[in-house]
């Protein structure tokens, strides 16, 4: 199937009709994190510990993901492509690569779709084994959205921030840059032990909750958000975060997969 | 059937191949989260839609068109299919594990595969006030040999309908199969939960009481849902007050 069948919904359909569709029920249970501060990404963030793998496929190039997400408490859920661009052990301060972000066929500017590499303008420092740091200065050096490297962002977090909380580098980023290509590498001014993570993000679905009790969703359809259509490809990492609270949570998810 | 156009779906309605289900469903005593842990309450409905009929001649499954419903509270429904992967009886010395069905497998993207899903822990006989604890042995999403979750305790008293999805051990997301089940603790037990596979058709957000919503499953979620002659649907509801449901779906023969 042609990317270019992506532009209408009649191949979506046939596709599924001919093929089949994905369809899994996904949920997840944290324990609270900790609050972000304006020195840390300001909006707390949350990592859930589980991730699905895209499943394969057979005569076609990926999915078109479709996400549909609850939760009890008030925020912004999010359903990703993660991609594990480094990690920092604050033990040994060694950084340790990871992969950059992918090149994706998109459509932009009207033109037919194509490879393009891609940026993540929502990087997250997540902890993935609880921090013993008091206040640590985080420095992660990185290539930005338009591919200049040795750039440099400058995270404090909060004394020994607890596993999968999330820190949202952007309002951290060199002046000027967006996103991030890349990591390079990574160093921290204090710390005995823990992990750090920067996870890239590719959004796949963004769910809102104006209040608590998991019943005030706003599901937007994939095909009416502002996101152009991205193909999930076997093998890949779909992840799920929670914006807004550092609360314990449940986290219900429903991902839907259409062959394309 | 091959779609040659998105007129072959209309055509289709126009021809008689749709039906209609109306439902109403009712929790009128009220839930609880059905063992410490997760944070967010949820309520099976005991009620079913109506067993899907014979398929017309010529025609391959059900997908579903519209669903729509309305709630006497706050509510966010999952419509799903469940399979029974197990029940245990948590009574007697270490409660009666009684197996069910493994996970189902399907066509999906051109591949048949076995398909996992997070485990739905539903009480579908009340628990008395001292159930103790449970585990689960299961076969997880990528079919690694059965483990045993860790013990889950209980939850006094928990009415019929009250449900939950089981943490599961490590990175661990859903599971294909249970192996075993079985209680610990508690005084004379007594209760029975059911343990489902779930495979989701779609959620419904009811914010305002009375106010209903739909959702269009060919224009909003872009989804051919295919469903067979004698399947059967159920509803997950959220929180744990009591609380009733009304609305209906739509299918169309393909």
């Amino acid at each position: 199937m042609a990317y270019a069948d992506l532009d209408s919904i009649l191949p979506r359909l046939s596709a599924q009709d001919t093929s089949g569709a994905m369809e899994r029920m996904w949920n997840a249970t944290i324990s609270a994190t900790t609050a972000a501060n304006t020195t840390s990404g300001s909006i707390s963030a949350q990592r859930m510990p589980r991730t699905f793998t895209i499943p394969s496929v057979s005569g076609y190039t990926g999915w078109e993901l479709d996400v549909e997400m609850s939760t009890e408490d008030a925020g912004t859920v999010v359903a990703a492509l993660e991609y594990d661009l480094g990690s920092l052990n604050l033990a040994t301060n060694v950084f340790t690569a990871g992969v950059s972000m992918p090149i994706k066929d998109t459509r932009i500017d009207g033109t037919t779709y194509s490879a393009r590499q891609t940026a993540s303008l929502i990087p997250v420092m997540v902890v993935t084994t609880v921090l013993v740091a008091t206040t640590p200065v985080i420095t992660t050096t990185y290539t930005n959205e338009d591919g200049t490297g040795s750039r440099t962002s400058s995270l404090t977090l909060p004394t020994s921030p607890a596993v999968n909380t999330g820190f949202m580098m952007t309002p951290h980023l060199n002046s000027g840059d967006t996103g991030i290509q890349s990591v390079s590498n990574m160093s921290r001014s204090a710390g005995t032990s823990g992990v750090l993570n920067v996870f890239g993000l590719i959004p796949v679905a963004v769910s809102t909750y104006a209040t608590s009790a998991s019943t005030t969703g706003g599901w937007v359809p994939s095909l009416l958000q502002p996101i152009a259509p991205v193909l999930a490809t076997s093998g890949e990492t779909l992840a799920f975060y929670a914006f807004g609270s550092a609360a314990a949570r449940d986290f219900q998810a429903c991902i839907y997969g259409r062959p394309i | 059937m091959a779609i040659a156009s998105y007129d072959t779906l209309i055509e289709g309605i126009c021809a008689g191949n749709g039906a209609q289900d109306t439902f109403y469903m009712q929790l009128g005593t009220a839930t609880a989260i059905p063992f410490t842990g997760p944070a967010l309450g949820r309520q099976l409905f005991p009620m079913r839609l109506p067993a899907l009929p014979s398929l017309p001649g010529g025609k391959n499954y059900f997908a579903p068109t519209i669903f729509e419903a309305c709630s006497s509270k706050a509510n966010h429904l999952t419509l799903m299919k469940l399979i029974t992967l197990g029940s245990l009886d948590i009574s007697g010395a270490s409660g009666a594990f009684t197996d069910g069905s493994v996970a189902p497998t399907v066509t999906e993207g051109g591949v048949s595969r076995q398909i996992p899903s997070a485990v739905l822990c539903v009480v579908t006989t009340a628990l008395n006030a001292t159930p103790g604890t449970f585990t689960i042995t299961y076969q997880d999403q990528d079919g690694n040999t059965a483990e045993t979750t860790s013990s889950l305790t209980l939850t006094a008293s928990a009415a019929i309908g009250s449900a939950a999805f089981i943490p599961l051990n490590g990175t661990d997301w859903g599971a294909i199969d249970i192996t075993a089940a079985a209680r610990s603790a508690g005084t004379t037990p007594t209760g029975v939960l059911t343990f489902y596979h779930v495979d989701p058709i779609c959620t419904l957000s009811l914010p305002q009481i009375g106010i209903g919503a739909a959702v269009n499953f060919f224009t909003d979620k872009v989804r051919m849902v295919k469903l067979a002659a004698g399947d059967t649907l159920a509803i997950l509801g959220s929180g744990t007050a009591v609380g009733a449901i009304q609305g209906r779906i739509n299918y169309l023969a393909v």
